[in-house]
């Protein structure tokens, strides 16, 4: 015990894409906010400095934590499997010194089992941590174990921008998804949201609800989505670049976030949608499980089904879910004409999100786990003495830079 | 004559008299009688002034007596003009002095007071001197105080200005008769150019000013004294004229717009809005609590804590009924002044001490032991504040159990007026008193829990007298600092051990007893002092901050749905029925008369001004039709308000306007909440509930109260009807017309008793004559009143307006100066409901007299409505947190909620943002 860190005298750094507008800086967003809930002595450190420092959300949460140099401590890598070799050769190669550390990887994944081949990659690391049930699950289905953390989708309340803003007809129930376009539609299925909203149209023509469609700009294929809804005004197609005040608004604009998706690895948007107050339907399966519930969404019935061939990276051996687009259109249905029913729904659904996935209770599990780690890792058994950076210790780093450098 | 020079000697020795200014002139000081000589042997004209504020040709003008009589103006002003308050210099205005602030001259007027007035800025010396406005434009470095002596003797010369539209130069220029020296030109407006209507400056034409107000011109007013003491206040413009076509739609320079048009909407505007108005209110905040004064409390300190000891006295108590329970780690000082403070004030009641001891490490703790009659529980090892304050719970004897933390002292009476409240009301099981900081300030007046767990203590660092604080009512928790509990509502275990060692856990427990359906409740008049230690180490502070980050997760997951539920407020509307056609107004106004009927008449009065308000998604609605009302009903709850709060008129032989309650009542499945608010006034041809031109007149006799208590009485038996604890809201609007305010509400709480109601909720509302009276509502039988912005705080906008319309002498206020008064608003000792106003403007009933609000958008309105959130989670509790908004749609007033072309839903987004906003955090 008396060789024992403590966790403020460690250096703590959250290493990976701060300033990226995609779910993995997101999540490493969401982690830092919620360690400086707590009041943590953390630090960032941006690995390849390649997106462009624009959203004055992003600011505020890295705010003057950012480092350009990584001391030892522990060192949380919100990366990819698939981006480990990259990751840790340019870590070594702009001075640090990986093994200097104790190292977590957070990793992003969406199927029930982790691929092998970046499991290998992960076991690099001295522990990996599970931003979902699921992704535990999977992680273990590989042979990792996880240490469960999840993510905080607690945001500060804006000054959020109206609906007129948007163009969205002020008067409708809307229902809103996020479109991703990208080579592995297939995974959102956008074509079952797509499918619920006709169907409910289709019951009643003239019944005022709006689905709005949010693309991001420049990708592949959203002018021709964009183009078969042309003149339909029920649908409004959002392909202009947001900002984290924008995406967040649009969500604050909406009755209904809805994601029928056929796997999530956390289901984010869900998880802001609910902590916004915003009534929730998603598919009854994956990572949104962790924080939706009968009481407080609207959880759809699904089958699993085996994945084909190159539906998603490695896809042999995975199943996932299809949506019941008739049972979402059954539990849509009693709220599109009861704002009292969807409201009581919705605030539930806040409260019980923002318990268990605010930035302090995240950032508590965090703290614990990094309360644990000082205690008992192997590199710190020496922390809390002089002898922390001993030569061998020290020659051993720069052994490493050496070889990365070479 | 050697009397004559002692006489002017005395007379010159006055402090009016500067000193400086004397010497220069007549070459000596004071005392030498040479110079007085001096200063007799000139001519009576020529002799100098003596003082920057006196002006001895405007005195002989202003007092043609003495000219007459060759009197010395000076000597006059000093033996006797002050004393009959005649202005020594135009800028010296003594008799506006006396107005603006009555006392301030003394009585009989003295020199001193004068001198300290003027030297020290106490008051405006003049309609014409602005000190606010000319410090502002001196900027920071140049005189703090004396400002006017400053404008006189620097500023002018320097080609300052004494007011933002009076420019002396300028005059100069347009006017053959005026001289050209910028302190002759000034003198000459205010004594000749002012009273002609002459314009004052570039920008102030008196002539316009007086063509638009033609009530200033009758009274024979110079305008710009009259803008400057009374129009400005009262949101009179500036005219700037500008022959411009009728414009319609919201009018900007330089667009053709058209009516209905919506208002655009950028990122840039609408984050500006909401951080201005935020940036005002901190910055209002932050001055408040700068400008509190506490007097020290009178606290016992002991200075030789180990000496003390044996001056400690606690009675013997066989059967105690009261329990005090002091947990204490060291701090021996500490420690024994506040078993000092008990043994110098004791309770009147049975008690025992238990002195809870977490295994001190100060020797001198150990000499507690020796005080007679002090039980002390000593734990072996430090085991932290939850585990040793039950230990020690374990161990009393009475009834009550007060836990007094050893760096409290409960100051005299305290002690037994909280016994005082246990003993009177059996609901109750946890009682605290104020608590306030060593220097003074308020530390706690009861604290409230936001649903995530945080908590505040309300009124922290403000001033303990401020009327908010000072009265008891219910609270979500009192700090374990100092709580007094009934001991058998607790049970057998005080804290739980969960929030070991500490924090939270009074909170805990205090949530624990309301859910088991006790109160928990703030006692004004109990007062404890209360050291609350700051550690100044960071990594210490930063591990306290998690332990109880940690707890307050703990207390949310156990008690979040309780906390969402104690939590939430109430939105109420206040809803106008006039949408609809009746015999009366067909009779007045015209056959088919309804409100629409002057909304769409509305037309823009100066550049910038939004009219008219078009509705938009529903329509011109009829209110007989109950497709109207579901329509309301389901946008409402849409966006979250809980009901409206629908005026009710009824002048006895005819009741009006009743036809849509009528047809909610007739469709009991509508979704449709409500209460009623009688709107207790004389119809009038001015729609100003005044004596004039009086169209219906509101009855007080006893046929028509009973008529109208008895319509209350059987609306609120509508399961549908807004309650307060089970208790039907029933709203006046003008108390102070009716003749027995008392007996009036005696006889509401007769007939909802007789009906089987548990009681009524009397509120009457803030307008008219009852704004800022502070009417205690119980003084007139009522419970609570209601705020009725902008009535009473309305802030006049002081940019000028570029005028469209043809006769326009309306008024134009500034909507977040307005809003940031209703916010700065303190707090009274009695249950005030705040609420909030969207925007306002008259301009449909009043099309050339329109009063309307400037810089409104839905974003300030937003930070409004999260402030008033705060102020009811600091000052109402459980089913009272109510928000009242003035108004649902309101239409000819411009205030509604309702969407309209303009606007759209924005004003009913921001009033859920703002709710959403605080139902976390």
């Amino acid at each position: 015990m008396g060789l024992m860190a403590n966790l403020d005298d460690l250096d703590i750094t959250f290493i990976g894409h701060p300033f990226a507008p995609i779910g993995m800086g997101e999540q490493m967003r969401s982690h830092v906010s919620a360690c400086s809930a707590l009041r943590l002595h953390h630090r960032v450190f941006d690995i390849f400095r390649y997106a462009q420092r624009r959203d004055a959300a992003h600011f505020a949460v890295v705010e003057d934590r950012e480092r350009r140099n990584v001391a030892g401590g522990i060192r949380i890598f919100h990366v990819n499997g698939d981006e480990v070799e990259a990751v840790i050769a340019a870590f070594e190669g702009m001075g640090g010194d990986f093994a200097a550390g104790h190292n977590v990887i957070v990793p992003a994944w969406e199927l029930p089992s982790y691929p092998r081949e970046w499991a290998r990659q992960l076991a690099r690391f001295d522990e990996v941590w599970a931003l979902s049930g699921f992704i535990r699950d999977g992680l273990a289905a590989a042979g990792l174990d996880a240490t469960p953390i999840g993510q905080s989708v607690e945001t500060d309340p804006l000054a959020f921008l109206p609906r007129r803003y948007f163009g969205i007809r002020e008067s409708s129930f809307v229902l809103l998804h996020f479109l991703d376009l990208s080579s592995y539609a297939a995974r959102k299925n956008p074509q079952a949201v797509l499918d619920l909203a006709r169907r409910l149209w289709a019951e009643q023509p003239f019944r005022d609800l709006q689905l709005v469609l949010k693309v991001k700009n420049g990708e592949q294929g959203a002018e021709e989505w964009a183009a078969g809804f042309k003149g339909d005004s029920r649908v409004t197609v959002i392909d202009t670049p947001l900002d984290s005040l924008g995406v967040r608004s649009l969500v604050n604009a909406c009755d209904c976030f809805v994601s029928l998706h056929r796997s999530e690895g956390f289901g984010r948007g869900l998880g802001e949608a609910m902590a916004l107050g915003k009534l929730a339907m998603g598919t009854a399966w994956s990572g949104n499980l962790d924080f939706m519930t009968e009481r407080n969404s609207l959880l759809v019935r699904h089958r699993l089904v085996g994945l084909t061939r190159d539906e998603y990276p490695h896809w042999q051996g995975q199943s996932w879910a299809e949506a019941d687009v008739a049972h979402a259109a059954d539990l849509l249905r009693p709220f599109l004409d009861d704002p009292t029913r969807g409201r009581a729904l919705a605030l539930q659904g806040q409260r019980d999100v923002l318990r268990t996935h605010g930035h302090r209770a995240v950032g508590l599990r965090i703290l614990t786990r990094l309360q644990q780690i000082a205690a008992t890792s192997v590199k710190f058994g020496a922390a809390a003495d002089p002898a922390k950076s001993t030569p061998a210790r020290r020659g051993r780093g720069r052994a490493a830079v050496t070889a990365a450098v070479a | 004559m050697r009397e004559e020079l002692m006489r002017v000697h005395r007379t010159l020795c006055s402090p009016f008299v500067d000193e400086e200014m004397f010497r220069i002139a007549l070459g000596g000081g004071r005392g030498d009688l040479s110079t007085v000589g001096r200063y007799l042997k000139m001519p009576v004209l020529k002799r100098p002034n003596l003082s920057p504020y006196f002006d001895r040709e405007f005195y002989a003008a202003t007092n043609p007596e003495t000219l007459e009589q060759k009197q010395d103006g000076l000597l006059h002003f000093i033996e006797t003009g002050f004393r009959n308050l005649h202005s020594p210099h135009p800028l010296v205005d003594l008799p506006f002095i006396v107005s603006e602030q009555q006392d301030c001259l003394g009585d009989p007027p003295s020199f001193a007071l004068l001198m300290d007035t003027l030297e020290y800025d106490l008051v405006k010396p003049s309609p014409y001197f602005d000190p606010a406005w000319y410090a502002q434009q001196l900027g920071a470095n140049d005189a703090a105080q004396g400002l006017l002596r400053h404008f006189l003797t620097v500023g002018l010369r320097d080609g300052r200005q004494s007011n933002k539209w009076l420019d002396p130069g300028w005059y100069a220029e347009q006017f053959a008769d005026v001289p050209k020296d910028r302190y002759a030109a000034l003198r000459h407006f205010l004594v000749v150019g002012d009273a002609l209507a002459r314009p004052a400056g570039p920008s102030f034409d008196g002539r316009l000013y007086l063509r638009r107000y033609v009530d200033v011109a009758d009274a024979g007013w110079p305008p710009l004294r009259h803008y400057l003491s009374n129009g400005r206040q009262e949101g009179r413009q500036v005219p700037s004229e500008k022959a411009a076509p009728l414009a319609l739609g919201p009018a900007r320079p330089g667009e053709e717009v058209a009516v209905a048009d919506a208002m655009p909407v950028t990122a840039e505007a609408t984050q500006s809005a909401f951080g201005g108005m935020r940036t005002l209110l901190a910055e209002a905040q932050q001055a408040r609590k700068d400008s509190v004064r506490a007097r020290r409390a009178p606290v016992i300190v002991s200075h030789a804590p180990l000496d003390d000891i044996d001056v400690i006295a606690l009675p013997a108590a066989d059967s105690p009924r009261l329990s005090i329970v002091i947990p204490a780690f060291n701090e021996l000082d500490h420690t024994v002044a506040c078993l000092l403070a008990i043994s110098a004030d004791p309770p009147a009641l049975p008690f025992e001490v238990v002195l809870a001891d977490d295994a001190s490490t100060d020797e001198g703790m150990a000499r507690l032991g020796d005080v007679t009659n002090l039980v002390v529980v000593r734990q072996a090892t430090n085991v932290g504040f939850v585990r040793n304050c039950n230990a020690a719970f374990a161990r009393c004897r009475g009834e009550y159990v007060l836990l007094l933390n050893n760096d409290a002292q409960v100051l005299p009476g305290a002690v037994d007026r909280l016994v005082a409240v246990l003993d009177a009301d059996a609901t109750v099981a946890a009682v605290g008193p104020k608590l306030i900081y060593p220097n003074g300030r308020l530390q706690e007046a009861g604290c409230y829990i936001r649903p995530n767990g945080e908590s505040e203590m309300i009124g922290l660092f403000a001033d303990p007298t401020e009327g908010g604080y000072c009265r008891d009512r219910d609270v979500t928790y009192c700090s374990g600092a100092v709580l007094m509990l009934r001991r058998a509502a607790v049970g057998d275990t005080l804290f739980d051990e969960a929030f070991a060692p500490a924090y939270c856990e009074d909170a805990d427990l205090c949530l624990r007893l309301i859910a088991a359906g006790h109160r928990v409740r703030y006692v004004h008049d109990a007062v404890a002092v209360h050291w609350l230690s700051v550690s100044t180490n960071r990594q210490s502070q930063d591990r306290k901050l998690r332990n109880i980050a940690r707890n307050q997760q703990t207390l949310c997951e156990r008690w979040g749905d309780l906390l969402a539920k104690l939590d939430a407020v109430r939105p109420i509307a206040f809803y106008l029925p006039q949408f609809h056609a009746n015999a009366q107004n067909d009779l007045w106004w015209g056959t088919g008369f309804t409100e629409w009927t002057n909304v769409v008449k509305a037309r823009p009065s100066y550049e910038g001004h939004y009219q008219p308000h078009l509705p938009a998604d529903l329509g011109f609605y009829d209110l007989r039709t109950a497709e109207a009302l579901r329509r309301q009903a389901a946008l409402a709850a849409r966006y979250g308000l809980a009901g409206f709060c629908v005026y009710y008129y009824n002048f006895g032989s005819q009741r009006v306007l009743g036809a849509p309650l009528d047809v909610v009542r007739a469709n009991p499945d509508m979704p449709f909440h409500w209460c009623l608010c009688w709107a207790n006034e004389n119809w009038t041809k001015h729609w100003d509930g005044g004596e004039r031109e009086i169209l219906l007149e509101q009855k007080y006799d006893a046929e028509t109260l009973a008529g109208i208590v008895a319509d209350v009485v059987a609306q609120a038996a509508d399961p549908r009807y807004l309650r307060v604890d089970g208790k039907p809201l029933f709203l006046v609007y003008r108390p102070l017309q009716l003749p027995d305010p008392k007996d009036f509400a005696a006889a509401c709480r007769a007939a909802f008793a007789q009906a089987g109601f548990p009681g009524v909720q009397l509120v009457y509302v803030e307008s008219m004559e009852a704004v800022d009276q502070r009417l205690r509502p119980v003084d007139l039988g009522f419970d609570a009143c209601v705020e009725f912005p902008p009535h009473g705080r309305a802030v006049p906008a002081d940019t000028t307006a570029t005028i469209v319309k043809r006769n326009w002498a309306g008024y134009r206020y500034d909507y977040p100066q307005t809003v940031l008064a209703f916010c700065k608003r303190e707090s009274v000792p009695y249950t005030r409901y705040p609420a909030v106003f969207p925007s306002w403007d008259n301009t449909p009933r009043q099309p050339v007299m329109g009063t309307s609000f400037d810089g409104t958008s839905p974003e300030a309105f937003r930070v409004y409505v999260e402030e008033k959130i705060d102020e009811v989670r600091r000052f109402l509790m459980g089913d009272e947190r109510l928000l009242f908004v003035n108004a649902w749609n309101e239409w000819a007033e411009g205030a509604h909620l309702e969407p309209d072309t303009g606007f759209g839903h924005r004003w009913l987004e921001a009033m859920r943002d703002a709710v959403s906003a605080r139902r976390w955090a």
